[in-house]
């Protein structure tokens, strides 16, 4: 008998069956979502990055930084993310599909070489940190193991009576008369950075409580088309 | 085809049935761990009983004020955050200053229990700007009811006093100064 | 014909066979071509990865190299390794194997070479591009649009000889290892074709191409390499042992077992999808239980019929040593699924050990083994040296075994620590740092057990080219001579 006939249909239905299961079905259920209003406040939720912040990802993505840092939040009660602060939901559930859908990419991420990404919007808003973080990171975090970024800025010496950039860095005491100036990659990547936060309180994930909206995407939510400028 | 092989298959199998049983949401796309399956989480989202207002508090103090003010509240005096354990700021008679700190951030110098902070390159940011006014309103009783400042009697901070300020101060660009601040009444 | 591997051909030399394995052998000498690549990548693809762990050692050493910083450099080194070495040197094998096993020549060599040339275009241009900074962000998938478009036309016609050369067989009844052989020459079109068209092409939004991602990886590591993985085994093994598979009821079990349901596993418990998803795949996982139990069983059963104390060919060392690597990797997989364990483990250097050991130990181990056979037979030379032989093999398996345990206890040690919130996150980074460097000596071994498999790959085909040279100068030689 020959057996090859029997062999093909049977990897073609194998096939068939995890590409409905994990591609297929995902996209019925969660390729369609779209914006959330979130009735407490009247905004919408997840807000489009604005245009810097957009490049900034291209930056991120093109370094690598997904692969030490993730971007999801385990919800309450698996490891110890919500016990470190990293989620800003006040309920258990903490990153949800929809905190996505203005990624270009969604880099995820599966390593936790540096902590995690998601809410650090929230947790440091300061520009110049952030900055100051990606040329030096052991100045900021004794001890760091990230790599420093200094290919994302130029180093100048200023000449005498030369005025220091308003871009530029804090002074170094070590290196008094030397400018280090953010390259437009760096400031683009910290705009991506300071605009990272999942913390609108969804029907999905819920705060401690709030009366439920509608329950399906099509009542309560807004078609994503029409952005609002980006509330930070 | 030993017959423990076979009852291995299949006994796995009924233990990943019952895994995804317990873990599945039942295939709805609205249900995430830790929920078991929509109607866990419509419980979850009903008005809870008393007490439950300092749970959140603490749960949004511990993501977003502890970093700099401390698990227990009582900042620290080298990076310039003052404490908000016994602060006569945060045990004021009303919350009018303090939705307002929340709301927008606050930078320049302030003295806090006879103590100088602040004034320095780093400000308090706006992190109320992106809560909700119930998420500000358990934070503050939270903080004004934790630590020593438990038990002085300081009255919660309701969802309707931090709608109103925050009418107030809509037009409002930038961080307050501690002397802007304690121009206004400690309570309306 | 004295040394113990030549005897192996017994079987393949059968009386009543029209064509015998050195005609089948040398029309599969385009395959070399794969092979030289694919051992060259590999090379590369280590370096590439011993420059990417330096940054643990010394995070500022790379402060002003874009092109070696570890978000690129990292990737780099495994796409150079999945799609440099592991990708083309698994068509190789497969190739080679429906030639040998189907007894027929190697058929549409012209197609080999093509694929050939344009797989190695693409993968240069992905390689280099990611080093510049194109990455795609999705992981194992980091090639740009350009570069995989190259790869899967290269896959398609190198895939097209296979089928052509499968479907020349003798009988229609098929062996056990052409089973595995014919699903995965289909399977890696699909999946690669499928996701480059969702991710790269169309792309879907949000979360969906996490998940696009996770099914690609799981299929191309729980599903594609173990097929061919054990495709060579089922081949080999009864090979080496002189007799006959212990049971092929066993093996068509572990077929189904691993196309039904390798691929669904991987999607850990917590990511942001619907709570269903990572459900269903702790289930998947917990049906391929007893596909792995079934594999382990059948080919350790046949194994220990082998001559312990025969002297051994380097093919008989390093299958044997991936066939037992196989259901602790896969096992581990199964382990780290569920919610409780995923909970502890995921994000941790636990999983990336894990995938090491099934990707390098058991896959990287048996296609090494599988090509050093088939080269020996493609350009016949001499078995090299007890010593190199030694060193290759301690280089390989002791490398990915030390980089495995010490990435494997460092992962454990690290989950606990940082699910315990009151040690702060630097201190649980500072806290691997000894197990990485531990693993770095690991990485130094497997470089060391790359670099003999390219040179022992390198000098085979050079003195056979060499030969073979001198013999058609001669033969030309002569007729000139007489004429004149």
């Amino acid at each position: 008998m020959n057996q090859g006939p029997l062999v093909f249909v049977g990897t073609f239905f194998a096939l068939a069956a995890t590409w409905f299961t994990f591609v297929l079905e995902p996209s019925q259920q969660i390729g369609n979502q779209s914006q959330f209003l979130i009735e407490d406040s009247g905004q919408l939720f997840p807000v489009k990055p604005a245009g810097l912040a957009h490049q900034g990802e291209a930056v991120y993505r093109a370094n690598g930084c997904f692969y030490c840092h993730t971007m999801q939040v385990r919800p309450q009660g698996l490891g110890g993310d919500v016990a470190r602060g990293w989620g800003a939901r006040s309920g258990p559930v903490q990153s949800v599909s929809r905190d996505y859908l203005f990624a270009e990419t969604t880099m995820l991420g599966s390593q936790r070489v540096g902590p995690d990404l998601t809410n650090i919007g929230l947790r440091q808003t300061n520009l110049v940190w952030h900055l100051q973080h990606l040329y030096d990171p052991s100045s900021l975090a004794p001890g760091s193991t990230m790599p420093p970024y200094r290919f994302l800025f130029t180093k100048h010496t200023l000449k005498p009576g030369q005025k220091r950039s308003p871009d530029a860095l804090p002074e170094d005491p070590k290196a008094p008369g030397v400018e280090v100036l953010p390259s437009d990659d760096a400031k683009a990547l910290v705009a991506y950075l300071t605009g990272l936060h999942s913390d609108g309180v969804l029907y999905e994930a819920p705060a401690f409580y709030v009366k439920p909206v509608a329950k399906a995407d099509k009542k309560a939510a807004v078609p994503v088309t029409p952005a609002p400028a980006p509330a930070k | 085809m030993p017959i423990w092989l076979i009852a291995i298959f299949i006994l796995s199998g009924f233990s990943g049935l019952i895994y995804v049983g317990n873990h599945s949401g039942w295939f709805d796309a609205q249900v995430y761990e830790p929920f078991v399956d929509s109607q866990h989480l419509e419980a979850w989202a009903r008005p809870p009983g008393p007490g439950e207002e300092l749970k959140r508090g603490k749960a949004t103090f511990g993501t977003l004020c502890s970093t700099c003010h401390g698990d227990t509240g009582t900042g620290s005096a080298t990076t310039g955050c003052p404490p908000l354990d016994g602060s006569e700021w945060v045990m004021a008679a009303g919350p009018n200053r303090i939705i307002r700190i929340l709301q927008n951030g606050l930078a320049g110098p302030i003295e806090v229990k006879g103590g100088k902070y602040g004034g320095g390159a780093v400000a308090m940011t706006a992190v109320g700007a992106a809560l909700s006014d119930q998420q500000i309103s358990d934070v503050l009783t939270y903080v004004r009811n934790a630590w020593s400042n438990k038990g002085k009697g300081a009255a919660p901070v309701t969802i309707e006093q931090v709608k109103a300020v925050r009418e107030k101060i809509k037009d409002k660009s930038g961080y307050f100064t501690p002397d802007e601040l304690l121009k206004l009444p400690e309570k309306d | 014909m004295s040394s113990p591997s030549c005897q192996l051909d017994a079987s393949c030399a059968d009386a009543s066979a029209p064509i015998t394995c050195a005609e089948i052998d040398a029309s599969s000498r385009p395959l070399l071509l794969l092979v030289v690549s694919a051992a060259l990548w590999l090379v590369v693809g280590s370096i590439l990865g011993l420059i990417s762990s330096l940054t643990f050692h010394a995070p500022k050493m790379f402060a002003d190299c874009a092109a070696m910083s570890f978000g690129r450099s990292h990737p780099a080194a495994n796409n150079a390794f999945l799609y440099g070495f592991a990708v083309p040197a698994g068509l190789a094998v497969l190739l080679w194997l429906a030639g040998r096993i189907g007894r027929t020549k190697l058929i549409g060599a012209p197609l080999v070479v093509l694929g050939w040339l344009l797989w190695n275009i693409g993968v240069t241009v992905g390689v280099l591009g990611i080093l510049q900074g194109e990455n795609t962000g999705h992981e194992w998938l980091e090639f740009s649009r350009s570069a995989s478009g190259f790869l899967l036309i290269g896959y398609v016609a190198v895939a097209l000889a296979g089928v052509l050369t499968f479907r020349a067989r003798k009988e229609g009844k098929l062996e056990l290892s052409q089973w595995f052989i014919l699903a995965a020459l289909f399977w890696f079109p699909w999946i690669y074709s499928t996701s480059h068209l969702l991710l790269l092409i169309w792309p879907v939004r949000g979360v969906l191409q996490s998940v696009i991602t996770w099914w690609y990886v799981n299929n191309l590591a729980n599903v594609w390499m173990v097929l061919v993985g054990l495709a060579a085994a089922f081949y080999f093994v009864p090979k080496f042992a002189k007799a006959p598979l212990h049971s092929r009821p066993m093996g068509l079990f572990s077929f189904w077992s691993v196309i039904l349901f390798g691929s669904w596993a991987g999607i850990p418990a917590g990511a942001p999808v619907p709570a269903w998803i990572p459900a269903v795949s702790t289930l998947g996982a917990f049906l391929s239980i007893a596909g792995i139990l079934a594999t382990w069983l059948n080919l350790s059963k046949t194994l220990c019929l082998a001559d312990r104390h025969a002297q051994r060919s380097l093919s008989e060392t390093f299958i044997p040593f991936g066939v037992k690597v196989f259901p602790v990797a896969a096992l581990l997989g199964v382990l780290a699924q569920p919610a409780g364990v995923s909970g502890l483990l995921n994000f941790t250097w636990f999983l990336p050990a894990q995938q090491q050991l099934l990707v390098y130990g058991f896959y990287g181990l048996v296609l090494m083994g599988a090509l050093h056979f088939m080269v020996s037979r493609l350009a016949p030379v001499a078995d090299p040296k007890p010593m190199f032989a030694f060193l290759h093999f301690i280089g390989c398996a002791g490398g990915v075994v030390i980089f495995f345990l010490a990435l494997a206890c460092g992962g454990v040690a690290q989950g606990g620590v940082m699910n315990d919130s009151t040690v702060p996150f630097l201190n649980v980074v500072k806290g691997t740092l000894m197990w990485i460097r531990l693993s770095s000596l690991g990485e130094l071994l497997m470089i060391l057990g790359n670099l003999l498999f390219l040179l022992n790959v390198v000098l085979a085909v050079v003195r056979f080219l060499k030969v073979s040279m001198e013999s058609f100068m001669a033969e030309n030689a002569k007729p000139a001579g007489v004429r004149a």
